[in-house]
């Protein structure tokens, strides 16, 4: 039943698509924002984010990112941090089609701004998290990116994109993983910087 | 540095290697994920992020300037952090690399510039009665070398796995575990005298070419 309705929601995106003006081409720029969730594979948390970027196509399928994730806030009750915010820049990969259908993978380097959070209940906590002096700290990670724009108009676009990203928070206590899944679906703006070439 | 890609990507000409049949004078920006690991703190794993730029000097002969930023987990006692500013020259193996969808396999080897900081988790300390943590830090330089390759996902766009070896001169940094009276273990670490030091170092990078300085 799930997948017949994907796969209803789907199809006119394709139809819609068969027929148009391509918007997808080298010199198009787009942004992006919108909120994200992110679920810690060492945790039971679920972290959220508001999150953006900027992107830039330097070929027809390969375009160069700049992105911010600002960290919200965490829900569950395990959840280690106080701080993690990410910054990442990278290239994306595009696949062709003949559509305006824009399916991605990317390798996406950043550094996150991190802190653990300090225990609600200090005398409570089990060792080591009741000893540190919570410091705030930039830690580098690493990340994968794959997802689909659907370039709907000349201007706007939505996409759905998954992120996972490898790190560890660094302090005064053990290593905390910072490895999580990032999904974030939207709306988004582009433009085309380049005068579009005439048709063969 | 998104804008910076843009005016880069508008300012390149139409004239790609493809049509000229070179890369010499090419220049590329490239994103790194980078790992580390052996190093003299132990078997530990570290994983960083760095930026860099390649310049082409002919078809089998290229640079790489990087600057990365790694941070590794001393099993769960305390964390290295490694900062590399370096430059490698590449020799390629092929007679024509950087074909579109082919692999494009090198040699690399060159130097660096490095700041290596060792820092302790908290830990009780028998002497002073309380919970402190210590740090120690050293600036050195660094000889590398190893083999990597590029995958040509087009003539502009590349993307590039390398191993390399790195051997560190200058002070030596050093830590090793103690175990202090509550019978738990710590890191001690100690400067002292010249070393040599030596860690394998792991890069991906995706590489684009934003000028050809070249006139082909």
């Amino acid at each position: 039943m799930k997948k017949a309705f994907i796969v209803i929601l789907f199809l006119p995106l394709c139809a819609i698509a068969q027929d148009s003006q391509r918007f997808i081409t080298k010199g198009l720029f787009a942004g992006k924002g919108t909120l994200a969730a992110g679920q810690m594979t060492a945790f039971k948390a679920t972290n959220m984010y508001i999150s953006g970027n900027l992107e830039y196509y330097l070929e027809d399928n390969i375009s160069f990112r700049g992105g911010l994730y600002i960290f919200l806030g965490s829900s569950g009750s395990k959840h280690p941090l106080s701080k993690n915010s990410t910054c990442f820049t990278g290239f994306y990969y595009h696949f062709k089609t003949n559509n305006h259908l824009d399916p991605y993978i990317g390798l996406e380097p950043g550094i996150s701004w991190t802190q653990l959070k300090s225990p609600d209940k200090p005398p409570t906590e089990t060792y080591p998290y009741n000893i540190s002096s919570y410091p705030q700290s930039i830690s580098p990670v690493a990340s994968i990116t794959a997802g689909i724009n659907f370039f709907a108009t000349k201007w706007t676009h939505l996409f759905i994109e998954a992120k996972y990203l490898h790190g560890v928070l660094v302090s005064d206590i053990p290593a905390i993983p910072l490895n999580e899944f990032r999904f974030a679906f939207g709306f988004g703006f582009n433009i085309n910087t380049l005068k579009r070439r005439s048709p063969q | 540095m998104v804008i910076v890609m843009c005016l880069a990507g508008t300012v390149y000409g139409q004239e790609t290697a493809s049509v000229k049949n070179t890369h010499a004078g090419e220049i590329s920006f490239g994103v790194r994920t980078t790992g580390s690991l052996f190093s003299s703190s132990g078997n530990y794993f570290g994983v960083g992020a760095g930026w860099q730029v390649r310049y082409r000097i002919d078809d089998k002969l290229g640079s790489e300037w990087f600057a990365d930023w790694i941070t590794t987990d001393i099993g769960g006692f305390g964390y290295r952090y490694d900062a590399h500013i370096g430059e490698s020259m590449i020799i390629y193996l092929l007679k024509k690399p950087g074909q579109k969808m082919r692999f494009s396999p090198y040699i690399l080897g060159g130097f660096c510039g490095d700041y290596t900081k060792i820092q302790t988790n908290l830990y009780f300390d028998d002497e002073q009665q309380m919970y402190l943590k210590q740090s120690k830090d050293r600036w050195s330089f660094a000889t590398q070398l190893g083999l990597g390759t590029h995958f040509n996902f087009t003539e502009r766009f590349d993307l590039s796995f390398s191993g390399q070896y790195v051997l560190h001169f200058g002070k030596d940094i050093d830590s090793h575990h103690a175990t202090n009276s509550h019978g738990e273990k710590y890191l001690q670490i100690e400067k002292q005298g010249s070393a040599l030091e030596g860690h394998f170092f792991f890069t991906i990078s995706a590489n684009f070419v934003i000028a050809d300085l070249s006139r082909k």
